[in-house]
This record gives structure tokens, sequence and C-alpha cells, in this order.
């Protein structure tokens, strides 16, 4: 098992008493796609920021195992050397700082992890050409400051971009999706499939459809309430299209009652 | 008939002035020249009026000079110029060309000198020159600082570039000081002639950080018709010393200056940098890179005087503050009635790295003309949390993020010398190392 997330309670650090995972479990083979998907306010963000090591949560109960490590007594730096990705809602914009010099910086990082050496200058150009011809992404994207200026559609392309520049082995794209329109999907899309591979896992975190079409999750969740209130293959996508996810919920809710 | 009533100072403050005006008398035996003594003399007479500046004067409500005032200091105890090695200042050396003019505790080295090939004709030099600390003459507005490098008048530097000349290599005069307690008064006069351009780099270091000095200057530097001068002033004297310096810049139609100010070292450091631009589309670029930690004090001020038509002027200010450092940043433009069409523009940040860290910032504007485009803006805070999160998600390590983060916002006024990369690795580096 690469990841396996068992009875997962958290809170937003400084609202006590307002929880918004409630025994949360999931169970991650290498190489399996799985979609998470659930209404607003379900607590999708929070499961991808407290897997990433986001200070802003509180864990206060469950724990998380990811290749044989707790994940969650590491650092936000840590887990990503050991091959954790967030592709961020809304990546961050840092002016001044190129697009080269941080990932460089972030390559060599994870390298350092792995007990390889560093890449100088030119091998990182060389290996990040590679990976912008891979991707079919502009040219001058590395010599940009870190998302600055960038469109959303840009943003989300660069964060894919550098998921494919670390190489990590499970990847969490927290509503990669939101605001962009279908070409942008897209190229979002195509990453992800050209990255897939038997030891590389994918979170795919979503509110709609639209992107998993695409995708092809091998299992779908659905998030409600802080919980996976059902599970399945791809054809649940399909279920929540037709009939929303109001009749989920009223069934989960109806069989909540009636077990009390 | 009311005469003017001298100021009443501190006893600290007063106790101060009459160490330092000791040693104008001292120096006025040493050096006797006539003018020089009247000079100094009127010094001290405007001194004893007009006394020492406290936080209760608006231009110094931020800026407390308790730390000087506790200070005593010696001017030329050395009477000979201690000998150095080209190896012992290489450090602070850039690895590019230069005409390079060293002062070795205010003495002129002609050993640690060089770069005369450099020169161009059409480029005069004259040092320890009466001329150049006879002719500058402070304003009514001088304040205390210049009236004290005044007092202590013993040296100068005169700079004169003829009519079209171009300097291909920067002018770099360095100061070194290598005695503690000693305080330097450097005047320096530039005269730039229609069309010429010329480079400039004044660099203020102490040899060790066990050196603790007072540097007290003046600048002087006239812009003719259509000439150019990029200026740069890079502060990296001993963490314990102190550094006042008054800079003034003429400028004619047309010209363009760009002056920029890196503060690195003293416990107290105040630069004020003035432009006038008398003439027509002048262009006024200003910017500075302020680092501070520990308990330093820094404080840059500029001051913008867009007095004909079509003037333009740009500033970005840089300020990262570590500890307990505690920054100001004064800046006013002065727009005069008639000065038409004036574009100017003015803008500080700053990074506050610890809570205990302290920005004050005070932009101006003063319009007297209606057909004007003036801003400013300001800004002070810490590192985005997001953007260290952003990082660290990507596997760098938190203080390597915020590394990252701080010296992109200090270094940005930089962007200006890509065009001269050796400058910019150079500048990068001296700061980088400070970081």
């Amino acid at each position: 098992m690469l990841l396996t997330v068992k009875n997962l309670h958290a809170q937003v650090a400084d609202e006590i008493d307002k929880p918004i995972l409630k025994g949360l479990n999931l169970d991650i083979k290498p190489g399996e796609v799985h979609a998470i998907m659930g209404p607003n306010g379900a607590g999708k963000s929070t499961l991808s920021s407290v897997l990433a090591g986001r200070e802003d949560y509180e864990i206060t109960d469950g724990t998380v195992e990811f290749s044989g490590d707790d994940l969650l007594a590491l650092s936000p730096e840590e887990r990503a050397r050991k091959g954790v990705f967030l592709a961020f809602q809304y990546p961050v914009e840092i002016p001044g700082v190129s697009n080269k010099l941080f990932m460089q910086t972030a390559v060599n990082a994870i390298r350092e992890e792995n007990g390889l050496p560093a890449l100088d200058m030119f091998d990182f150009d060389r290996y990040a050409q590679s990976k912008i011809d891979l991707l079919k992404m502009p040219k001058d994207l590395l010599d940009r400051s870190v998302n600055v200026g960038f469109s959303g559609g840009e943003k989300k392309r660069n964060d894919i971009f550098q998921m494919a520049l670390l190489e990590p082995k499970l990847c969490i794209l927290d509503e990669t999706d939101s605001g962009l329109d279908i070409d942008a999907m897209k190229v979002v899309a195509n990453g992800v499939n050209s990255l897939r591979s038997p030891d590389r896992s994918f979170i795919v975190v979503t509110h709609y459809q639209r992107l998993l079409d695409y995708i092809k999750p091998d299992f779908v969740h659905v998030l409600f309430d802080g919980k996976i209130i059902q599970s399945g293959g791809f054809e649940l996508v399909h279920a929540l299209e037709e009939k929303g996810y109001d009749d989920m919920i009223q069934a989960h809710q109806q069989l909540q009652h009636n077990q009390k | 008939m009311s005469s003017i009533i001298p100021r009443k100072m501190s006893p600290a403050a007063r106790q101060f002035l009459d160490k330092i005006m000791a040693l104008s008398d001292a120096l006025n035996e040493r050096m006797a020249v006539k003018a020089l003594i009247e000079k100094r003399q009127a010094a001290k007479q405007q001194l004893l009026t007009m006394g020492l500046p406290t936080r209760k004067d608006e231009d110094w409500q931020y800026t407390s000079i308790q730390s000087l005032l506790q200070q005593t200091f010696s001017l030329k105890h050395v009477q000979e110029p201690i000998e150095l090695t080209t190896a012992q200042i290489q450090t602070f050396l850039p690895n590019f060309d230069t005409i390079r003019l060293v002062f070795v505790d205010g003495f002129f080295s002609e050993q640690l000198s060089g770069g005369f090939d450099f020169i161009p004709d059409g480029l005069s030099i004259e040092m320890a020159d009466a001329d150049a600390i006879q002719t500058i003459n402070l304003s009514e507005k001088a304040d205390a600082f210049q009236w004290m490098n005044e007092l202590m008048l013993d040296q100068g530097v005169t700079i004169e570039l003829d009519a079209r000349v171009s300097v291909e290599a920067p002018l770099h005069i360095l100061y070194i000081q290598t005695q503690t307690a000693e305080v330097l008064s450097p005047r320096l006069q530039v005269r730039l002639g229609q069309s010429s351009q010329l480079q400039l780099l004044q660099q203020y270091v102490c040899l060790t950080e066990e050196v603790t000095t007072w540097v007290n200057g003046i600048s002087h530097i006239t812009v003719g018709e259509n000439a150019q001068c990029k200026q740069l002033v890079l502060q990296q004297l001993s963490q314990n010393s102190f550094y006042f310096n008054h800079q003034h810049f003429v400028q004619a139609a047309a010209s363009h200056i760009e002056t920029s100010y890196i503060a690195l070292g003293a416990l107290l450091s105040r630069h004020q940098s003035v432009a006038t631009q008398q003439g027509d589309a002048a262009e006024t670029d200003q910017d500075s890179i302020v680092l501070g930690r520990g308990q330093q004090v820094m404080d840059t001020r500029t001051l913008t005087q867009h007095q004909a038509l079509h003037g333009h002027s740009r500033q970005l200010h840089k300020l990262v503050l570590a500890d307990e450092a505690r920054g100001v940043f004064n800046g006013m433009i002065e727009v005069a009635k008639g000065a038409q069409k004036t574009d100017g523009q003015m803008d500080t940040k700053s990074l506050l790295l610890s809570p205990k860290a302290k920005v004050d910032a005070k932009p101006q504007l003063e319009i007297y003309a209606d057909d004007v485009k003036c801003s400013h803006g300001c800004a002070a805070g810490q590192i985005d949390e997001d953007q260290i999160f952003y990082a660290q998600a990507r596997g760098i390590r938190r203080s390597d993020a915020m590394q990252l983060i701080t010296q992109a916002f200090l270094l940005e006024p930089l962007d200006k010398w890509q065009t001269q990369p050796e400058m910019q690795a150079w500048l990068t580096k001296l700061i980088v190392q400070k970081l």
C-alpha cells in the first residue's frame, strides 16, 4: 500500500469544535488513480491540505501512513522529498524568483533526498526542456517569475510541469480544474495521463466530472461531511452526473438515521 | 533687536559637540589654510546656534543619534597613512575594470589605486585639493551633519568631465577605514559637461569588523545638459560604525541621473539624496537596497525637486529588516509651480523578518503645478506564508524558501544592471553574503 488513511479527523487550527474531516478512510496502491468528489464544504480541499502538511489544520485523530512512514509527523518539505506532490487549487505567485531557479532548487532537494548529485544549471536546463517537450509547454516557461502574470490556466499548467519535474510517487490535484476552460483542462488532463505509471498514484480532487472524463480514474469516492460516503468505479461519476449529489447524500443520511 | 538664541542641547549632545569642536581647533593648527579655517569657524558658530537634532525634530522623528553621541572620535590620529597591500583589500574589489581611487583613513593611496589607463582625455581628477572643499557652499537648509562635515573639513576630491566625453570604466572611489574611532569627512565634487557620461561607484568599508568608524560625507554633482550619470553608493561599514551622507545632484536640461544606495553595514546610517531638476526634460532614477539586522538603524531619504517642464522621476526602495533592526524611509517629491508635465513615481517596499523589526516610511508629495502625474506607493509586511508553503510543497526547506523569497524581494532594484552582468553579479554576491 502506498497510502493508508485511517479514521482521519481534522479541523482548522484556530477553529476548535468545528471538525471538517470526521473519520476518513482511504487506501491507495501504487499506480492507482483515485478521484475524490463531493459538494462544496465536504472537506475536499482540507484533505489535500492535510496530506501535503499545511499548518493551518490540526489533526485531532487518525493516522496517515505513506510508504511506511508516519506522514503526519513529517514537515511539508519532508513529505515532498519523500514523493508527495500537491498541485494547488490556487498556485502561488512568487515575484522575482524565476521558475528556473525555483524548480532547480526543488529538483535538487528531491535528488538530495534520493542520494543523487545536484544538477547544475546546464543539466537542469536539458532535463527541464525534455519535460517541456513532453507536456508541450511554452518554451519561455522557465524564464518567467513563478506564476507571476500567468493566467489561471497557465498557473495550473505550471503546477503540472513542476509535477513532471519532481516525478513524485503520489500526486494530489486539489481542484486543479476549477476556473479552467475546456482547452486548459485538456492540457492538465494530458499532463496527468502522460505521467501515469505503475509506480505513481494520483488523488484527483474535483467538484465536477468533466476532468475525470479525460483522466478516467480507477476509483471514485464521494466525500460528504468529512467522510467518504460512497466508493466505486468510474461509473459512479456518471451516476453523479445524472442524479447530482443530493440523492446520494439523502440515501446516506437515511442510512445513518436508520442505524441510530 | 533679538539675536538668534542658541538651541538648548542635552548634556550628551553638548559634550559631543565640544569634543568635535576641539578636533576642529586642532585641525586649524595643523592645516592652516585661511579659507578653510574661516569655513570651519563659521560652521562652529552655526552648530552652536542650531545644536544637534533630537527626535523632536520632524526630520529626525524616527532616527535617534544617541548611539553616536556616546562615542568619542579622533581626527587623523595617525599622521602617516598605514600601508596596506592590494591583497588586503582584494576582498572589497570588484572583478571588473574600474578607475580606482583608494583612500585609507582618508589618505589617498597611490599604491592601492589603479586603472589610470582607463582615464580618457577630458576627465580630470584632483585630490586633496582645496578647490573641492572650498567651492561647495552649504545651503540654508543644511542640517547639523553637513555643518559637522564642514567643521572637520580637511579633504576632497574634484572630478571634472569635459563635454561629450564618455568614460567607459566606472570611476570607483573606495574609502577604507582601518583605525577605530576615527571620523572621516569626505567631500566629493563632480561636474559633468554637456552630453558627457560617467559611472561613479563610491564604496565605504572598514578593514575588519573590529574597526568602528564615523563617515560623514557630502557629495555635490552637477550634471550638464544631456549628460548622464549613473552613481552607486555602497555602504559596507562594520556593524558598530556610523554613516551619514548627503548628496546633491543638480540637473540641467535632458540630463539623466541614476542613483543607487546599497546599505549593508553601520549601526546607525542615514543617506540623504537630493536631486534638483533645473532644466527641462530631466530624468532622475533613485533606488535603494537596505538590509538591516541586529540593532541597526538605517535611514534612507530622497528629495526630488522638479523645477522645470517635462521632468521624469522613478524610485524603488527596498528594505529587509531582521532581528530588532529599524528602517526609516522618507521620500519627498516637490513639484514647483510651472513644472508642468512632471511625471514622478516613488515606491517603497519593506519586508520584516522578525516581529521586533520595524520600519517607518513616509512618502510625501508637494505639488504646486496643475498638469502633473505623481504617485507614491508604500508597503510593509512579512513573508507571505502561502509562498513559503508553496515552496515547501516542492521539497524546498522552509529556511531555503525564506532565503529565496527574501533575496528575490531585496534584489529587484539590481535588475537595472542587466546590461552590466559583471556589476550585477558582484552586487548580488555582496548582498547575498549578508542575507
